[in-house]
């Protein structure tokens, strides 16, 4: 019997992902990760220091603080904070601890957009620091200070971060796939954190099981409590008119507007049909080459509404956001992303309020239970 | 070089798909024809069939497939990442049609430079056509680009640089297809052609996986 193969780089024995090349196995589950590795003895600039030139919330300074002495104690850290909360601040502290020590940081998310809305926030909290950005086109440099990378390119660094910072764990593609998780794991030597707005109980069980602990923050950075979404029934050949009279409605008012749809021809078939009324306005997904001029566009005010799938349902801030939920019963509408949508609402300190509409013809688990998550946690950030 | 026999082929175990590694459920006409499935129906429907003929220099070639899609993921992975799996799946589902349409024609892949081949390991096209089992001849040869530093940049544009190898007059009387993968500009087509025509052969035809040489994309280019 020959030995059985298992795949150096990803761990997988699966024969359905073994290929044989002149009758040498080889692995095909990981091949696209192939590539140039970091310089893993790469030592960084000595003297980075956070300099925030604003202050975290009470609750956020103390979330913080128990971050990194957990990891001072050897320990991981899951972080669930709600949307809006001021995530990326929370590990802050924890990253200009080790960089102090001259450490290797580094910053993992699941989307690339992510990552490059990322890289200047970071650069402008640690301003000494030389904070590179890896993704799929843009994988030229992999040394540097502080590095901000897709879950993708964690390949590039094998045993290398001594804290790494993984946000939107439950997002795609990471969610999910065996072969992230494993170059995941396989990039920290030492300790890191998980940041979520959604954990699953999955994640909260793996992470206890590896030496680590979960902290919570309910409380936006504004200290309001998140919108709660209200649930507005709907028969099938009332959905455009419904979405039409909305839209009408924050236009006078002059509110921007998201429109989530649950599949991106549903969403093209109900732009056209808006677009016939509203001209100001586009269908942005992971499809369209213009969404990221889209989304700026948005964000200035030159479009006062956007009919989007989920694409949108993280990362983006924008004062007075209104958000109607297309079809909120559709089986892709599940609660954590429908808790993730609604919490694009009312982020800024300036309009801490914004509608949360659910259009569904009927009140689906899902519906129920994102509405119920969201009351628990207003109820919840008072007392924690 | 028989990338495909190793599994796949054992009829009391689980087949999986080459392409998507799912389980592959044959449906009872699929199971009476196919000796070695590869593909999972899912997989078959996201090929883009295309099936055209059209005259290039006067040489009738059937296209199979557009550059896009499934197709062209795979031609990355096969021919960018070695996964040399995938080398039957590019004209499986079109044999049939193929050797209708070609019996007892010599294929003939058109060449990779010396460098490409030595850096990939393999000779792509030729692996494709041994894969499924077509008769073929690898008779042409294309310089590597280091070859050609001695000459203008507008000579290397004319010349590519290909040339027959000393097999090639095996294909005397013999009906030739030339074999690629995408046609972009048409242009190591052409020169293959000039090289093949030198020889008499009794017919030429071409066979591409994939057209690219239409629309928008090729005016740019
Ligand atoms: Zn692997
Ligand atoms: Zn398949």
């Amino acid at each position: 019997m020959k030995e059985k193969f298992v795949c150096p780089r990803c761990g997988n024995q699966e024969e359905r992902y073994i290929g044989y090349h002149n009758g040498i196995p080889y692995c095909r589950r990981c091949l696209s990760f192939s590539g140039r590795n970091v310089d893993i003895t790469h030592s960084i600039q000595q003297g980075i220091t956070l300099q925030l030139s604003y202050p975290l919330s009470e609750k956020q300074e103390r979330v913080a603080k128990e971050t990194l002495s957990l990891l001072k104690r050897g320990k991981n850290v899951l972080i669930h904070a709600v949307t809006g909360a001021g995530k990326t601040e929370l590990v802050y502290d924890s990253m200009a601890y080790y960089l102090g020590l001259g450490l290797h940081v580094g910053f993992a998310t699941p989307r690339k957009d992510v990552v490059v809305d990322l890289k200047p926030r970071i650069e402008e909290a640690f301003p000494k620091a030389k904070v590179i950005s890896v993704f799929g086109e843009h994988s030229e440099i992999l040394q540097g200070d502080i590095i901000t990378l897709t879950t993708h390119q964690l390949y590039r660094y094998e045993n290398y971060f001594d804290l790494l910072v993984l946000d939107e764990i439950d997002a795609f593609p990471y969610k999910d796939n065996p072969v992230l998780k494993s170059f995941f794991r396989k990039s920290v030597r030492g300790n890191y954190i998980l940041l979520s707005a959604t954990p699953s109980k999955e994640d909260v069980q793996e992470i206890k099981k590896d030496n680590g602990m979960v902290l919570t923050l309910f409380e936006r950075y504004h200290k309001n409590p998140l919108p709660l979404p209200e649930y507005i029934h709907c028969y099938s050949f009332q959905y455009y008119f419904k979405v039409l009279s909305l839209l009408r409605k924050y236009e006078n008012e002059n509110k921007p507007v998201f429109i989530f749809t649950p599949t991106i021809e549903e969403g093209k078939k109900l732009f056209r049909f808006l677009s016939l009324f509203y001209s100001d306005g586009e269908f942005v997904s992971s499809q369209e080459e213009e969404r990221r001029s889209n989304i700026e566009r948005f964000k200035n005010g030159e479009l006062t509404y956007l009919v989007t799938t989920s694409i949108l349902e993280r990362g983006v801030t924008v004062k007075d956001l209104q958000v109607i939920v297309y079809k909120a019963d559709h089986i892709l509408f599940t609660q954590a992303a429908l808790v993730q949508i609604a919490g694009r609402a009312g982020r800024k300190i300036q309009a801490p309020k914004g509608d949360v509409i659910f259009l569904a013809s009927e009140r689906s688990t899902s519906i129920d239970g994102a509405i119920k998550e969201i009351q628990r946690y207003n109820k919840q950030r008072n007392l924690l | 070089m028989e990338p495909s026999k190793k599994y796949n082929d054992t009829t009391n175990k689980e087949i999986y798909c080459k392409s998507c590694f799912e389980e592959i459920h044959l449906s009872p006409i699929r199971r009476a024809i196919e000796k070695n499935p590869l593909l999972c129906d899912k997989c078959i429907s996201k090929i883009e069939k295309k099936l055209v003929i059209r005259k290039f220099e006067g040489i009738p070639i059937l296209f199979l497939s557009n550059y896009s899609g499934i197709m062209e993921s795979w031609l990355m992975n096969f021919k960018e990442y070695k996964d040399v799996e995938l080398a039957p799946c590019f004209l499986s589902i079109f044999l049939p049609f193929i050797r209708l349409l070609f019996p007892f024609h010599t294929f003939v892949p058109l060449p990779s430079s010396k460098e490409r081949i030595e850096k990939r390991g393999f000779d792509h096209l030729s692996m494709i056509l041994q894969a499924s089992k077509l008769p073929f001849l690898s008779c042409l040869e294309k310089r590597s680009s280091g070859e050609q530093k001695n000459k203008s940049f507008i000579e290397r544009r004319k010349d590519k640089g290909i040339s027959l190898l000393p097999n090639a007059s095996q294909l005397q009387g013999k009906r030739v297809v030339l074999f690629d993968d995408v046609l972009t500009t048409g242009s190591t087509f052409l020169e293959s052609l000039k090289q093949i025509q030198k020889i008499e052969v009794k017919s030429i035809h071409g066979l591409i996986l994939m057209d690219h040489h239409e629309g928008q994309d090729f005016q740019i280019k």
